[in-house]
Parts: structure tokens; C-alpha cells; sequence
């Protein structure tokens, strides 16, 4: 492992202008590198057709299409509005009025009765702490075992 | 035609934007009003009491993992737990691994079924042996964070319409590049969806992984079914179809393994679309009523996904038509280049990437590395649910009904 805990990495203790700020300046120095390499750019953009492309796009239509530029913000805004607003809406009605009034928790009696399961099996699983559970082909259980610790379950099942 | 084929354009290249801005806009607001000032992960907020948990976790052929799973579940930071582990049929040496396991946790049970009965069975075993309320159900390679059981919990004691909590599955395997990528799919597409379905009050499913029950919201409807392909979609829709809400808790984390191989990620996603037709045909009509009406957004974004995916399959079919027969003008597809429309789908992208990255930093140093691999992750992802979702619908509707699902032995990537 590279990992080295005497080295200290610990950016966020820093202010988050600080942090900011330095981001930034990095950012300008990169568009600036960028630059010291425009001519060989922009002989590879040529090259790759870019020219054409470029006259293709904008300059024999001198146009983009205004649905998209204008469109898509508003799409964007009605969607937050619609979500959000109707968040809103849902905290400034419901908060503190609960319209579900509390129910008893189930007994392990009623679980076992909608499972199919005998209720004195169902009282005996609920307190084992290792047992194999013989099943019929409905999924339901009909007996239960407990074993040997070291038993292999895979075999007991034939 | 023309007409019709232009609409059909339009809501090929629409219908993921729009979804972005939801999700977006849904996931920062999420993030702003209820994370960001939120109590660290390391400090849930006290309970009035505590009451026991009962943390299930089905297990099939999972010797391997059993150890570390069943070992981080035992190491929650909650006064009183039990560990439930119910070995489902496993043929290899996971029931010695429990076993062994039992003799040396108090806290841990085992159940073990004597035949493969699947993970659905399992759990409704798991919650009639469970000594609790409150179920909370990881699978068998999952590893709990151990402040998780109380984030969850939390939850579930802070109002009686509180039927189940969703948590945040986090990806381990990273070290290929597909398993780079699913690090970004689930922060930047899963995380964020989760965030949006909360802000819009209902969600389409609970990650089957980790989530925490009310067993008397489960025993209301039923428990899990035993013959969906995915028993958490399944669950999640009639949870909320009966009223309970489902809550999202970001802080419950859980990591997981993902397939690392083509093979496998399409086998589980395909598993995860044909889930979805299958709560759609089965539960589609429950939404008519207008006591259903808060699920109608679900109901209407999955519908959607599915058209979208037989529009853009459409789209493509016509085009490649186009190149080798005389198709009429009106269905002659010119171009699917983008153009324009790429930029826009392209800044989208990042907005999207950006907004994740703001979120999801407050539980991952260094999220935003996987961003470089992860690109070109959003076109892949579309395309995946395309192709699942085309090939899900027919496999579902041609599945014989009411056929048990059993496990299938999932790609768990490099270890």
C-alpha cells in the first residue's frame, strides 16, 4: 500500500475562499498553458476538418437554434419549480399532522397464521439460536431441527 | 408521419434531459435542505428509546463472504441487535461458516432451510424468527457500516406512516474500469434518482441490499412475494400503494460488490428491467384508483422509460433501414448525429456530474476521480436501459406465472 499516515492532507482545514481562490488562480494558469499550445491545436483542428466543420455549424446558417438556447433554461426551471414547489407544498401541509395513527406491532402468532406456519414452531424459531428449517414445497416450514454444529446443511438436504 | 416522426425525435432527445433536471434539481434540494447541515454519519441522532433490531441477512452459497458480512452486521453501534442469518439451501460451506459463527456471537442466530427456496423465502423466514419490529435486510455480500442500524431506525421510530427505509449502497469493488463506472452511475444516477423520488414523496424501490421494514407494514401486505424477479421493486410498490412511506437515508450506508464483467452487469441490469415490467403488469391496475394518485408519478416515469426505449430503438431500426432500402421520406431517419443537440445533452452531463459530486462528497473522499473514467458513462447508461428494457418486456410477458425466483450466482467483480 502507498498509503503514508505521516503525510498530512488536510485541504478542508483551509477557508473555503482560501480554497476557492487558489482553485481560480490554478484554473487561469491552466487556460494560460493551454494557450502556450494553440498552434499546434489549432493545426490538429484543422487537419480533423474543424475549419469546415465550424463553417458548416455556424456560418453558412449564421445561426443556432433558438430552442435550444431559450428552451432548454426554461424546461430546466419548470422542472425545478414543479418539484420543488410541490415539496414544499407537501412539508407546508403534512408537517407535524401524521394521518396514520399508530398501530399495534404484530404479534409473532399473527406472522406465523399469514405464513402458514404452526404458531409452536413459530414460538420455537423465535427463540433458537441455531436450527434447520425443514421445508414442504410450498416454501412453508413443517419441522424444525436443530444441528450438529459442524453438520453440513447441503447434505441434510439430500 | 413526418409529424410524428419529428415528436418521436424530440422525445428521444427530451425525455433523459428532462429526467436530468428532475433528478438534479430534486437531488441538490434534498442535499441542501435535509444533508448538508445534517449531523455527521458518526453521530445519529438519539433515540427516545431503543428498541431491538433484528438484522436479517438471507445467504446463498455466500461462504466466501459470510465472515466478513455476517462479522461487520455484529459491529453496529446500536445498544440491542440480533443477527438473523438464514442460509437458504447454500451447497457450499456457508453453513459451516455460520455455524462456527453462532458459537462465537451471542447476538448471532442462524436459520438454515433445507433446500434453495430463494432470497424471498428466506426473509420471510428471517422475520418470523425475528425478535423485533424492525427488520432491517442486507444481502449476503453486503457490508453494514456500523452506524447504519440507527440511522435506519431513526427513521422507522419517527412516525407510525413509516413503512420502510431505503439506504446508500456504496460500491467496493473498483478495480476495473466497469467497476469505476458504476462508483459514478450510483452517485450521479442512483443516488441522485433516490434523492428526487424522496423530494417528490414516493419512490420506485427500495435497493434490495439494504433497506430497514416495519413488520407490520410488511405483514399488512403480505411479505415478500416469492415468484418476482426483483422482491424489492415488488415491495416497494406495495408498500406505498398501502400507504407507508418509504424514507431514503443517505448516511445508512452498505458497501457491495458489483459484476466487473459485460456478462455480468447486463445479466443484473437486464434482472433489474424485467423486475420493473414485471410490478408494472402485476400492480399496473392498482394505480387506477385515485386513493393511488401520489403514485402516479412512479407509475408515469417508468411508463415513460419504457416508451423512450422503443422510441429510440424505433429511431435506430429506421435509420440503419434507411441505408440499405428505399424507405418512404417521411420515415427516412437522415442522421441520429446529434449535432447541436449533443452540446446540450453534453453540458447536461456535466451539470449532472457536478451536482453529484456536491453531494455526494460528504461520504467519499476523492468521489470526483472516478468522474475522469466515467465520461462516457451516461451514453452507456441509456443505451443499457434501452436494450434491458427492450428485451425485459417481451421475456416478462412470455415468463410463466407464478414460478418460484431462486438465486442466481451473481459476477461479484475482482476481489
Amino acid at each position: 500500500m502507498k498509503y503514508d499516515s505521516r503525510l498530512i492532507r488536510k485541504p478542508y482545514a483551509q477557508p473555503r475562499l482560501k480554497r476557492a481562490a487558489w482553485g481560480f488562480v490554478t484554473a487561469a494558469f491552466w487556460g494560460l498553458y493551454i494557450y502556450l499550445w494553440l498552434p499546434l491545436i489549432t493545426l490538429i483542428l484543422w487537419l480533423l476538418g474543424v475549419r469546415t466543420a465550424f463553417f458548416e455549424l455556424y456560418t453558412r446558417k449564421h445561426e443556432i437554434e433558438p430552442f435550444l438556447i431559450v428552451a432548454i433554461p426554461v424546461m430546466a426551471a419548470l422542472c425545478t419549480v414543479l418539484l420543488i414547489g410541490w415539496a414544499e407544498y407537501n412539508r407546508y401541509r403534512f408537517a407535524r399532522r401524521d394521518r396514520r395513527s399508530p398501530q399495534e406491532d404484530v404479534a409473532r402468532d399473527e406472522v406465523a397464521r399469514r405464513l402458514r406456519v404452526a404458531p409452536a414452531l413459530a414460538q420455537q424459531l423465535g427463540q433458537s439460536k441455531v436450527t434447520l428449517l425443514h421445508m414442504n414445497d410450498q416454501a412453508i416450514p413443517e419441522s424444525m431441527s436443530t444441528p450438529a454444529l459442524t453438520a453440513h446443511v447441503a447434505h441434510a438436504a439430500g | 408521419m413526418e409529424k410524428i416522426l419529428a415528436v418521436l425525435f424530440e422525445f428521444a432527445f427530451l425525455y433523459p434531459i428532462i429526467m436530468s433536471f428532475f433528478w438534479m434539481s430534486g437531488g441538490l434540494y434534498y442535499y441542501f435542505r435535509r444533508e448538508r447541515h445534517a449531523r455527521p454519519r458518526t453521530d445519529p441522532p438519539p433515540l427516545e428509546s431503543y428498541p431491538k433490531v433484528s438484522i436479517l441477512v438471507p445467504c446463498h452459497n455466500e461462504g466466501e463472504n459470510a465472515e466478513e458480512t455476517i462479522g461487520s452486521a455484529l459491529l453496529q453501534k446500536y445498544p440491542d441487535f440480533e443477527v438473523i442469518a438464514i442460509n437458504d439451501g447454500s451447497r457450499d460451506n456457508t453453513a459451516e461458516v455460520l455455524n462456527a459463527m453462532a458459537e462465537r456471537h451471542d447476538r448471532l442466530r442462524v436459520i438454515h432451510l433445507d433446500r434453495n427456496l430463494g432470497k424471498a423465502n428466506a426473509l420471510r423466514m428471517g422475520a418470523l424468527a425475528a425478535q423485533s419490529e424492525y427488520l432491517v435486510c442486507i444481502d449476503g455480500d453486503a457490508l453494514l457500516d456500523e452506524y447504519a442500524a440507527h440511522w435506519m431506525i431513526w427513521h422507522l421510530t419517527s412516525g407510525p406512516r413509516v413503512g420502510a427505509v431505503t439506504g446508500n449502497p456504496r460500491i467496493r469493488n473498483r478495480s476495473t474500469l466497469l467497476g469505476r463506472l458504476q462508483v459514478g452511475e450510483f452517485s450521479s444516477i442512483i443516488g441522485m434518482i433516490k434523492r428526487a423520488q424522496r423530494v417528490y414523496g414516493r419512490i420506485f424501490t427500495v435497493s434490495g441490499v439494504i433497506s430497514a421494514f416495519r413488520r407490520t407494514a410488511l405483514h399488512r401486505i403480505g411479505y415478500w412475494a416469492d415468484d418476482m424477479v426483483t422482491e424489492d421493486i415488488d415491495i416497494s410498490w406495495r408498500l406505498q400503494l398501502d400507504h407507508w412511506d418509504i424514507r431514503y437515508e443517505p448516511n445508512a450506508l452498505c458497501f457491495i460488490l458489483m459484476p466487473e464483467t459485460l456478462k455480468g452487469l447486463w445479466r443484473q441490469r437486464l434482472r433489474w428491467a424485467q423486475g420493473g415490467v414485471e410490478v408494472l403488469l402485476r400492480h399496473g391496475r392498482d394505480f387506477l384508483s385515485w386513493r393511488k394518485r401520489r403514485m402516479w408519478g412512479v407509475m408515469l416515469e417508468y411508463l415513460l422509460s419504457v416508451l423512450w426505449a422503443y422510441t429510440m430503438l424505433a429511431i435506430i431500426v429506421l435509420w440503419a433501414l434507411g441505408k440499405f432500402i428505399a424507405l418512404p421520406p417521411a420515415l427516412y431517419v437522415h442522421t441520429i448525429l446529434p449535432s447541436w443537440h449533443g452540446v446540450i445533452l453534453a453540458m447536461v452531463c456535466m451539470a449532472q456530474f457536478a451536482s453529484s459530486i456536491i453531494i455526494d462528497r460528504r461520504y467519499e473522499t476523492q468521489v470526483g476521480r472516478n468522474y475522469f473514467w466515467m465520461i462516457w458513462y451516461p451514453m452507456a447508461y441509456w443505451l443499457l436501459s434501452l436494450f434491458t428494457t427492450v428485451v425485459a418486456l417481451p421475456k416478462t410477458l412470455l415468463k410463466r406465472r407464478g414460478k418460484r425466483a431462486t438465486w442466481v450466482s451473481p459476477d461479484r467483480g475482482i476481489r
